[in-house]
Order: C-alpha cells, then sequence, then structure tokens
C-alpha cells in the first residue's frame, strides 16, 4: 500500500492531501481498538477539513479508548484515475489502511450534490453499492449530516442513518456495535456472518433513539406515483425514528483539537460554535427548522474552548460559528473579551455571517478582519412583500441603514445575496433586488460625499479611496423537506433563466457585478432534496455514466443527468416541479424531526397571506412543537437580552 | 529595528513525512507551529497583523531537506536554547529542528545571503554503466561551455537557458543496486536557481542514458553563502580567515 501510494503521490496536484499525518491527527494501532471508523467526507479534501462536523466525531471518537476514527475524502480526479489504474483501493488517511477493512464507515451528508461522490467512494473502497448486496466482511456504511432527515434517494445504499446531532449517539452506536460483536464472539459467530446476523445488528441498532435504519422500513405507493405510506416491516421496529438533539452544548466539548492543515483549506481557522438552532423562521431555511432549538454555549465555556484551540492549533483566527452569530445573546461581551485576551498575540476573531443591521456592522467594525475580504448581506428578496412572504425579518431600511454603517466604517466591498424563484415571485420582486442595489450605490455616494467635505474641511487630505465594488449574486430557490415551502413547486428552468437575464439586464452599472447560480444544477438539487427512494437507480445510473463531484460547476454534467432520468425511466418534473397536495404523505413524513408538520401548514398559510412570523427567543412560543416533541427547550445563555439591539 | 528585538536563526529538517508538502505550506506551518510554542514573535504592523519570519530560498515539492533555515523574529528575552527548547515539541511529523541560534550582527536577511545550495540525488539507472565511465562522462559533461536546458516560463512559452554557470560541482557518490548518486551544488536564489532535476536531465540528454524518473529522490543538504572560495552555512558569519564564529 504505502509503497504503491509513495509511487503515485508525486504525479498528483496537491499530494498533502493524501498524506494523513497533520498537526493533531490521531494514529492508533488497530491491534489495541475493538471497533475502527473511517469518517468519510464526500467532498474533496479541503472542502471536508472546513467542515466542524468531521472534526466533532474525529475527537468525540478519539477520546474512546476502544475506538480509531480515521478520515477520508473524495480523492480528486487526477489522484481516483491512478488508484484505479495501479489498483489503489480508497484508504484512510491515518493508517492507510483500505476503508474496506474498517468496521464502520460514517459519511456525512452536507448537500445532495455530493451523493454520486459517495457511490463513487463506496466503489473505490471495493465496497458494494447496495446494502442488501453486503456480506459478512463488509463494513457498515452509516451517515449523518442534516440530509439525513429527507436522504430517501439514498436510502438502499445505507446501512443505517444517524438523524440529528451526532455527537452523543455516536457513543451509543460504537457501544452497541461492541456488545454486539462481544455477544457474537462468545456464540462463535462473526458480525454478519449471515444475512441474518447483519439485519440483527440493523435492528439492535434501530432501537437507538437517533438511528433510523432505512430496509426495516416499507414504502407504498399510490397509482398517481405519490406515497401511500412508510411502514415499519415489523412491530419491534420504531414507527416513527426521531431526531436527536444535544440538550446543553456546555455538555460537550466541540473540538478542542482539531486537525491542522498543511493545505489552505476552504476555512483555514479554528471555530467555536457559540450556538446552535435558529429560530428566526426563514421559511425557505432547512437549517432553521432541523437544528432546533437554539441552544446556546456559555460565554464561559466558549471561551474555555478558545483557550485550547489557541493553545492546541497555533491558529491565527478563531471563528465564532452558528447559523446566525449576532443572534447570540452574549456576543458582545464574548468578542470583547476575546479581542483583549487575544488580539495583542496577532490572533484575530472572525464571523461567519452577517445579520443585515447595523448592529452587525458594528460587530464586524470591533473584529476588523472581515474587512478586506468585504461584508455580505443577504436580503434574500428584493420587496418587502416578498420578505413577509418568506420571512425574512429584514427591511429595505435595514439594509440601507447597514450599507451606510459599513461605508462609513471604510468599507469598500459589498455582496448582497437574493433568491431567484421563491414563491409567489412576481416581476416587480425582481425589480426590486435592482432597486435595492442602486438604492445601495446612492447611500454610497452621499457617504462619500460627505466624507470628502469633511476631508476639505479639516485640510486633512487624505486618500479618496476606492470606488465601491457591489456583488449581487442570486441562487435559484430550491424547496427544501421539513420547510414551510416542503410543498411549493420549484420554477422551470426556462422561466428561473429568464428572470435572471432580466434582473442582469436591470443592473448595468459598472460599480455592480451579478453572478447567479446554475439553474441546471439547482434543478437535480430540487429533485434530490425531496426525493424517494425511486431516484436511487437515478443516482447509480449518473454515477455510472460519470458524475461526480456534482456540486463543482465545471464537473457538473446536466446532459448526463438527463440521460440518466431517461435511461430509468423517471421523471425529474415530478420531484422539482410539482406542487404537492397539503395532504400528501412525503417521502420524510415518517421521520420525527420534532418541528410538527402543522406547524409548517401553518406557516405556508401564513406565507400565502403575506404574514410574517416572529422568533421565540425576541417574543412568544411560536408553537412549532420542538421542545414538547424531543423533550428540550430553549437555551439562553445571557440575561442582558438578545444582542440584536431591538 | 525595535529596541530589544532579536532574530533567531532556526534550521529545520524536512523529512520523508514531510516531503509533499509546499513551500507555502511549510511556512503556514512553522508559523503555526510558532505560535503553539508561545515564543514571543513580533508582528507586522497594520490591522492585519501577522508573524514576522523570513524563510531560505522554496524547496520543490518531492523533495526532502537537511537545511531549511527560518528567521524569527523575537520580542523580548528569549535565549536560542530556550526557543529550541520550546518550539521542538511544537513540529510536525516530518519536521524537526536542527539548530537554533542568534544571528549576527547586521546579518542579511537568507534571501540576500543564499545563493548555492547543495543537493544529494539518487536516480535509477541502466544496468550497463560502471563507476568508473560515469566519473569520466560527468566530467566530459562539467567541460562543456554551455549546457542548454528548455524552461517553461509561465505565458512566455518555452526559452532556451545556459545553466552550465550555475552548476559549481557535480560528484559521483556510488553507484550500487542500479542507483546512481551524485552530490552537486547549484545555483539558487536571486542569481537564479538551477534545480537538480536540470541538471540531470542535461546530463541524460548529453550521455543518451535512460535515467528514470520513478524513484528518482532529491535531498537538499545545505544552503550556503559562496564567498571566496568557500561555502558559508548562514549560521556562520562569512569571514576571509578560517574558522568559524557562533553568534
Amino acid at each position: 500500500m504505502d509503497e504503491k501510494l509513495e509511487k503515485v503521490l508525486p504525479e498528483v496536484t496537491k499530494p498533502s492531501r493524501y498524506l494523513g499525518n497533520e498537526w493533531n491527527a490521531v494514529h492508533k494501532d488497530h491491534r489495541q481498538v475493538e471497533v475502527k471508523v473511517a469518517l468519510g467526507f464526500p467532498d474533496v479534501y479541503e472542502v471536508g477539513m472546513s467542515h466542524l462536523g468531521l472534526h466533532i466525531l474525529y475527537y468525540e471518537i478519539n477520546r474512546r479508548e476502544d475506538a480509531v476514527a480515521e478520515r477520508v475524502f473524495a480523492p480528486w480526479t487526477d489522484m481516483e484515475e491512478l488508484m484505479r489504474e495501479r489498483d489503489l483501493p480508497l484508504y484512510a488517511l491515518e493508517s492507510r489502511r483500505p476503508v474496506r477493512e474498517f468496521d464502520i464507515i460514517g459519511f456525512t451528508l452536507q448537500y445532495e450534490m455530493s451523493y454520486t461522490n459517495i457511490l463513487n467512494m463506496l466503489d473505490l473502497a471495493g465496497v458494494p453499492l447496495y446494502s442488501r448486496e453486503r456480506g459478512p466482511d463488509d463494513p457498515l456504511v452509516i451517515a449523518g449530516g442534516p440530509c439525513t432527515l429527507s436522504a430517501e434517494p439514498l436510502a438502499p445504499f445505507m446501512d443505517l442513518l444517524v438523524l440529528g446531532d451526532g455527537e452523543e449517539v455516536i457513543h451509543e452506536i460504537l457501544d452497541t456495535y461492541r456488545q454486539f460483536r462481544r455477544q457474537l464472539r462468545k456464540t462463535g459467530m462473526a458480525v454478519g456472518r449471515s444475512d441474518g446476523v447483519r439485519r440483527e445488528l440493523l435492528r439492535v441498532m434501530a432501537s437507538i433513539d437517533g438511528v433510523y435504519v432505512p430496509s426495516l422500513y416499507r414504502v407504498e405507493y399510490k397509482l398517481d406515483g405519490t406515497i401511500e405510506g412508510v411502514f415499519p416491516v415489523d412491530p419491534d421496529v420504531p414507527a416513527r425514528p426521531r431526531r436527536r438533539v444535544v440538550r446543553d452544548l456546555d455538555a460537550v466539548e466541540g473540538c478542542p483539537r482539531p486537525i491542522v492543515p498543511y493545505l489552505d483549506v476552504v476555512h483555514d481557522r479554528a471555530v467555536v460554535e457559540v450556538f446552535r438552532g435558529c429560530t428566526r423562521g426563514c421559511r425557505f431555511c432547512q437549517a432553521g427548522i432541523i437544528y432546533r432549538p437554539v441552544r446556546e454555549r456559555s460565554p464561559e465555556k466558549v471561551k474555555e474552548i478558545v483557550a485550547r484551540l489557541v493553545e492546541e492549533t497555533g491558529h491565527d483566527e478563531i471563528s465564532l460559528a452558528s447559523l446566525s452569530t449576532a443572534d447570540y445573546s452574549a456576543v458582545e461581551e464574548t468578542i470583547e473579551d476575546l479581542v483583549r485576551e487575544y488580539g495583542e498575540r496577532g490572533i484575530g476573531i472572525s464571523l461567519p455571517s452577517l445579520r443585515v443591521d447595523t448592529f452587525s456592522v458594528g460587530l464586524a467594525q470591533q473584529v476588523q478582519r472581515v474587512r478586506k475580504v468585504g461584508l455580505t448581506f443577504a436580503p434574500e428578496a428584493g420587496t418587502q412583500r416578498l420578505r413577509d412572504v418568506i420571512n425574512k425579518g429584514v427591511t429595505g431600511e435595514d439594509l440601507l441603514e447597514a450599507a451606510e454603517a459599513a461605508f462609513r466604517a471604510g468599507w469598500t466591498r459589498l455582496k448582497l445575496y437574493f433568491m431567484v424563484g421563491l414563491p409567489t415571485e412576481t416581476t416587480e420582486d425582481i425589480e426590486g433586488i435592482a432597486r435595492l442595489a442602486y438604492r445601495v450605490l446612492e447611500v454610497f455616494d452621499r457617504v462619500r460625499s460627505q466624507a470628502r467635505q469633511g476631508e476639505k474641511k479639516s485640510a486633512n487630505r487624505g486618500q479618496r479611496g476606492r470606488n465601491l465594488r457591489l456583488t449581487v449574486s442570486t441562487s435559484c430557490f430550491v424547496p427544501k423537506a421539513h420547510t414551510p415551502f416542503q410543498w411549493e413547486a420549484q420554477l422551470a428552468l426556462e422561466e428561473l433563466r429568464r428572470r435572471q437575464k432580466y434582473l442582469a439586464s436591470l443592473l448595468r452599472d459598472r460599480r455592480v457585478e451579478y453572478d447567479w447560480h446554475d439553474p441546471d444544477l439547482s434543478m437535480i438539487e430540487a429533485v434530490f432534496s425531496r426525493g424517494d427512494r425511486r431516484l436511487a437507480p437515478v443516482l447509480e445510473r449518473a454515477w455510472r455514466l460519470g458524475c461526480k463531484f456534482d456540486g463543482w460547476s465545471d464537473h457538473f454534467h446536466f446532459d448526463l443527468w438527463l440521460q440518466a432520468f431517461r435511461e430509468t425511466g423517471v421523471d425529474p418534473g415530478f420531484y422539482a416541479l410539482r406542487e404537492r397536495d397539503l395532504a400528501e404523505v412525503l417521502p420524510w413524513d415518517h421521520l420525527e424531526v420534532g418541528v410538527t408538520k402543522d406547524f409548517l401548514r401553518r406557516e405556508y398559510a401564513r406565507s400565502r397571506r403575506g404574514e410574517p412570523s416572529r422568533d421565540c427567543r425576541f417574543w412568544q412560543c411560536t408553537d412549532c412543537g420542538v421542545c414538547p416533541g424531543l423533550g428540550v427547550s430553549l437555551r439562553l445563555k445571557s440575561e442582558q437580552g438578545f444582542g440584536c439591539g431591538r | 529595528m525595535l529596541t530589544g528585538m532579536k532574530v533567531i536563526r532556526a534550521r529545520l529538517k524536512k523529512g520523508e513525512e514531510a516531503r509533499f508538502i509546499s513551500h507555502l505550506d511549510f511556512t503556514r506551518a512553522v508559523e503555526r507551529a510558532a505560535r503553539r510554542a508561545c515564543v514571543p514573535l513580533v508582528l507586522s504592523e497594520g490591522y492585519n497583523p501577522h508573524p514576522r519570519l523570513s524563510f531560505g530560498p522554496a524547496l520543490p515539492v518531492g523533495t526532502t531537506s537537511d537545511a531549511e533555515y527560518v528567521d524569527f523574529y523575537l520580542d523580548g528575552e528569549i535565549s536560542a536554547a530556550e526557543f529550541a527548547r520550546r518550539l521542538k515539541p511544537q513540529l510536525p511529523p516530518g519536521l524537526s529542528l536542527v539548530e537554533a541560534r542568534e544571528v549576527w550582527k547586521g546579518s542579511p536577511s537568507l534571501t540576500s545571503l543564499l545563493d548555492t545550495a547543495s543537493y544529494r540525488v539518487q536516480v535509477p539507472v541502466q544496468p550497463d554503466l560502471s563507476l568508473a565511465g560515469v566519473e569520466e562522462a560527468v566530467q566530459r559533461f562539467l567541460a562543456q561551455e554551455e549546457i542548454e536546458v528548455t524552461r517553461l516560463r509561465k505565458k512566455k512559452g518555452l526559452r532556451r537557458v545556459n545553466i552550465r554557470p550555475g552548476i559549481f560541482s557535480v560528484e559521483t557518490v556510488e553507484l550500487s543496486g542500479g542507483r546512481l548518486v551524485f552530490d552537486m551544488k547549484l545555483v539558487t536564489g536571486s542569481l537564479g536557481t538551477v534545480r537538480p532535476e536540470e541538471v540531470i536531465e542535461a546530463l541524460a540528454s548529453f550521455t543518451g542514458w535512460t535515467l528514470g524518473k520513478e524513484g528518482r529522490r532529491v535531498h537538499r543538504t545545505g544552503l550556503y553563502c559562496r564567498r571566496d572560495g568557500r561555502y558559508w552555512t548562514p549560521m556562520e558569519k562569512p569571514h576571509s580567515a578560517a574558522g568559524s564564529t557562533g553568534s
């Protein structure tokens, strides 16, 4: 293995993707552990290493004495080619042992467009693609991450799926696996010696809260192609597997000892999660549902983790991560303390996402480092009417005030992020995007002319400053499972393109740059984000035709995808373009995410009436059902209000 | 120079495990190790301050080295020994600290000081060569006035370059087990750089030998300042008389 690899490495781009000996990487003797887990990230190294969840699970598993976790990423195309040519199986980075020798392969499902990479990695590993084809010596293939809550297209390939937060349930899975194997050993059998044993293991696993074993459920369809129902194969199997939720983020460590990559990865910094969940209630947002409720980490715990991160990694940037960090109730005091503690040592604090308001700009100014790269705001829609439909709780005034604050503070690069094709969108909404952009330009000109007058008066003729670079970026709306828009149709491709073109024609100012996402890609994403098990053959076919790294626009082959649909006789329009009846059984309805379908229906109705809903952190309970449903509760850590400036 | 600021020059080894780390990634890894080691790094001015470190000439990916020099700008009282004690355990696998010394007053930066690199190169060869034959051929090779190689320049396309002035020496060390081992000293840095691979390619085309690409290994054994016919390591201040001054 090592010898073959040594010959391959000089021939590939960025060989350090494939080494596995970075700082903090854990190397254990496989003979000393009972359970070996390969954590698979179905994208290239630089993307996977930027993902906090991978580091958390790596840490959780490796702190156990009886288990080892190693990493494996999708090899880049040049590496894959050489691996196939020279019979080099997919291997785990740390031990360089073939992945198929591990007990468990755990993939993370972060986005639908990585699904073909999973099939490709299983194939490279020499593990049978379908769960039912795996035999005695094959590893258990499991997956976690946000997409598991609606990953029916992957169901036939997965032995089990983990729903929700992984850092606690992973231990139960490993304990169960170990116990099961010990028992088998007593009776003189190996795991999966026969089909029956493997199935028995899955049954035992299915009883763990947060574990979903797709093969233990039968899907029945109606004549019109919709789902009749999803039924457990027998009464012992839980009817509705539940999402797991870590109740208290202070009780878990995050990852205080993350691997420090050599390569310049996508997010090259240490990360501490300040809270999990978001209840802003944007109706298009899946993360806003499937990570509920909001659970904040205490500022003390945050600072404790940061201290360890600084000591263990040597990073010069610490990111305070969450779905919306300005909403952290202790955000100001935490940033202040961290800047005071680490600023002098040249260690900066960064905020990954900004809310559209002056408060956020103030925070950004406080941490300074974002200045270089410019600020991004996401108003999502061009008119107040449409922002009310999607429940994006910001106004045009919020945006202009935030932009003004940013310009006054010296930023000259601004990015505005919108979606095209949102439910009820009209021409006026598209024009509203352009109108907002032009008003931002006006704000900039006003701020600059005021600044120039000030300069003349003070006789301090400094630099004139750079001109504004405003980027307007639009993605195509993709309806997602478990959201109030899960019943919506996606706009047809031609119409999405027409609206993008129209917007482009309106944005004719040399200071404005317009970039948009490929609608073809968004359509495939829409198919798989609300798909059912009948899409599995399409996925396999697409992969066999050569689809992989679909999330990379230069590797995405729409024509091959269409061919895959054609050859398998599946209509993509059924999944992407069809508006669902509110009473329809959806492919993910049997999974208990916590938030009730009734709440989603209410929110859907409110969206149609253009009625906003409020955030339970700042107002009253919206009765989404998650707290009573999963036996959890909202956890805020500061008495001083919510740092939202409202 | 700030009062109390000192420069400690370190020599690092880049071993097998780290040979695929690019120069840029190497610099980041050293910077992070220094931060973990809590040595008092001097930061640059500006709102994005970063530690002041300076590095010698870049090492090509795939090459190991005994001589990667780094200047650390430090603030405050820390001895070279204490510096070494703190940095050593923080270096990632494959990187190790060989020595650290405070640089002499007025030492030029590594990039302006260093102009020569020495390499040990191992090349798989065809079986019919003899050591004497190789030595004789290398002599004839070096006796040429010009040795032209083709370089691919970004955007500018191919260019013919005479590398003979940049080859200071090539010695044949041994021929055994189908491998030929050379030691060579080549120009590097601001005067231009000749890569060991270029010398091997030129030698192959001069002699007509088949020199295998796969299994070829390059190891940088030293970096020097060439002055008065002598090669000085950056740890010693170049001077006319023999002997060395440490700090």
